[in-house]
């Protein structure tokens, strides 16, 4: 059997085992002292009614008198004889039952059935009086019964109970689970230690420690790319010189194209490190991001210019086809950013020579940016990790540096955004598209 | 024409002194900012060019001193610290402008040249990019060695594209500059001035970008 992980579970199911067992044990004890008592109780009636015969053989009241009608096996059976052996009195002559010699209790069979009785005998006479021994099984197993009902009622009531109290002593748990569950990365605030039963206390303070630890961490980690990044720029920027400086004085044709290489390679680097700032930046929670209307058109319009010379060297076909009057709500810088690293992803994965086609438009859910390349698409199963970190899509080949759509990414994220990428239907391609939810207003003039 | 670079990585310095020289300046290096002020106030120079991270004497300080001293001479910030926060700090300073690293030699130049410009005073009357330059005295414009006098409309078509070198305007915002708000113009008014530019001037003095509208060069 599998071991049930919740801690409710468990401490139900052994509460409700150990119950379980108290009360059968209980019912059990309980069960067999009431059927042993009746025994006794009856073996008592037995004597009482042989001691009390008198000495002509009559009981205080005969047998027929009884005006409750009633079952006859419940009756006594009662046997006197004289000294001589002279049956004096016999109550059920159906039923005689051998007359025993010496007083006391014996079990005897008669006529067919078991019998309980109990002799007295003295010089002058011997009584005999004897019980059904069913009637007394009966009236014992009754009585044990009974002894059963409220342990009967109790138990289920008890189970019930005990599940509401699991319930109630563990739903304390609840609060701190959702609490827990609801943390972001960079959260650092402490959970109050008043707030928790003292069980967990030592266990949530683990936690604090290790949340706090873990926040010191990741703003170490953050704060070391954005350093080292940082420290990247004033080599790259040395090197940058020095390249443009041997350009200066080359006179050999041959050369020329090798310094082109190696002046390519230093400005990826050179763009490596400032997307890497770029990223460190939009991670970190040190820095706001500023509300004030962005007019869409424009952005798309600057962020269409800034990427021109690229298109233009791939001789791209870059357009508007489509500038509702949009005006949002957000950072301006960043929304450029975010912008520029689509378009930028278009041109890089549209063959030379293809078309990219940006659209505005406002419709039910918000505002919507679309960047349409005419690039190979995505394959489905990759759509949620180009999103991640110097991630690029398989066979692509292009000389990016992993991190724009992750920037992209975090950008949209701090806004409230969300970024689509889709194939296109008609051909071949990808839709990147920026949603503004809800934040679209109309232009006014 | 006499630079002092004020620049601790000596990497950069001797870069920076070398490709100044070959453009035919005279370059004094100082590599803290202790240096940089005995220079300042010794010599005369066109233009400075600081760093802001510099051991002892830190390049905000540095500018901070030297502007509230009175002196004006043109000063350029080269950094790694790129935040918009820094920039604006800098040039709350006193900075004439601001250029982050890494950079390429070219723009470097470029906005040398446009802070000397600005600080001789000839900066309102010839404005252009790298090809395009349009005289905003004469209405003279100049495209590949090409001079041209452009009727009015032409001219503040031209004027309105060179003020932003690099910014895309739309059709919208041209009517507006060249006609003036809410007057009627005929559709294809912006594009028969543009042709008629671009017949004088050279088809890749304007270009266009479909369906957001056109631009010169930075």
């Amino acid at each position: 059997m599998m071991r049930p992980s919740s801690l409710r579970t468990q401490l139900w199911l052994w509460l409700l085992g150990l119950l379980t067992v108290v009360g059968l044990i209980t019912a059990g004890a309980s069960y067999w002292y009431t059927r042993a008592e009746m025994e006794s109780f009856l073996d008592h009636q037995l004597r009482q009614v042989a001691i009390n015969i008198d000495h002509v053989g009559r009981l205080s009241a005969q047998p027929g008198d009884n005006p409750v009608p009633h079952d006859l096996e419940d009756d006594l059976n009662i046997q006197v004889w004289d000294s001589a052996g002279t049956a004096l009195r016999v109550t059920k002559a159906q039923d005689s039952i051998p007359r025993q010699h010496i007083s006391g209790f014996s079990d005897t069979q008669s006529g067919g059935l078991r019998w309980r009785t109990y002799t007295a005998t003295s010089p002058a006479q011997t009584v005999q009086v004897s019980q059904q021994a069913v009637v007394r099984e009966e009236l014992a197993q009754d009585a044990a019964v009974r002894a059963l009902v409220p342990i009967g009622i109790i138990l289920p009531l008890a189970w019930l109970l005990l599940g509401i109290v699991t319930n109630r002593v563990l739903g304390g748990l609840d609060g701190l689970v959702r609490r827990l569950a609801q943390r972001s990365p960079g959260d650092d605030t402490q959970i109050a230690l008043t707030e928790v039963p003292s069980e967990l206390r030592p266990m949530v303070a683990a936690v604090n420690d290790l949340f706090g630890q873990l926040h010191r961490h990741l703003l170490a980690q953050k704060r070391f790319v954005a350093d080292a990044a940082h420290e990247l720029r004033t080599p790259l920027a040395a090197l940058q010189l020095q390249i443009n400086n041997l350009r200066q004085n080359n006179r050999s044709d041959q050369l020329g194209g090798r310094i082109d290489d190696l002046e390519r390679g230093i400005k990826r680097a050179s763009s490596l490190a400032v997307q890497l700032l770029k990223m460190a930046r939009y991670q970190s929670d040190e820095i706001s991001t500023q509300r004030v209307p962005v007019d869409l058109v424009e952005l798309m319009k600057a962020a269409i210019a800034d990427v021109l010379p690229i298109a233009d060297h791939r001789r791209q076909d870059i357009g508007l086809v489509l500038a509702d009057g949009v005006v949002v709500l957000g950072d301006p810088a960043d929304l450029r950013v975010l912008a520029g690293n689509l378009l930028e992803n278009a041109i890089r994965y549209t063959p030379e020579g293809g078309v990219i086609d940006v659209s505005i438009a406002r419709g039910g859910i918000g505002a919507v940016i679309e960047v349409v390349d005419s690039g190979p698409g995505i394959a489905v199963d990759e759509i949620a990790r180009v999103f991640e970190p110097f991630y690029r899509a398989a066979g692509s080949g292009t000389e990016g540096s992993g991190l724009g759509l992750a920037i992209a990414a975090r950008i949209a994220e701090r806004h409230g955004l969300i970024i689509e990428l889709v194939n296109r239907t008609d051909r071949t391609g990808l839709i990147a598209r920026i949603i503004f939810p809800n934040m679209a207003r109309e232009k006014t003039a | 024409m006499r630079i002092l670079l004020i620049e601790d990585d000596p990497m950069i310095g001797a870069g920076l002194v070398r490709a100044l020289g070959d453009q035919g300046m005279t370059v004094d290096w100082a590599r803290d900012g202790e240096d940089g002020q005995l220079a300042i106030t010794a010599g005369n120079y066109a233009l400075i060019l600081l760093d802001l991270g510099l051991p002892h004497t830190s390049g905000t300080v540095l500018l901070r001193d030297l502007r509230r001293k009175g002196d004006k001479t043109p000063l350029l910030v080269i950094t790694a610290r790129e935040s918009t926060e820094d920039r604006i700090a800098g040039l709350d300073l006193g900075a004439d402008d601001y250029l982050v690293k890494p950079f390429e030699v070219d723009e470097l130049l470029a906005r040398m040249r446009a802070v000397l410009r600005r600080h001789s005073g000839h900066a309102i009357s010839v404005i252009g990019n790298g090809r395009l330059k349009l005289d905003l005295a004469s209405h003279e414009a100049t495209c590949d060695g090409r001079t041209e006098l452009l009727p009015a409309r032409e001219f503040t078509l031209l004027h309105a594209l060179l003020e932003r070198p690099g910014t895309i305007l739309s059709r919208a915002q041209l009517e507006e500059r060249v006609y003036g708000w809410g007057q009627e113009v005929e559709s294809n008014a912006i594009e028969v001035l543009i042709h008629s530019v671009r017949k004088k001037l050279g088809k890749e003095a304007i270009r266009n970008v479909r369906g957001a509208g056109w631009l010169v060069d930075r």
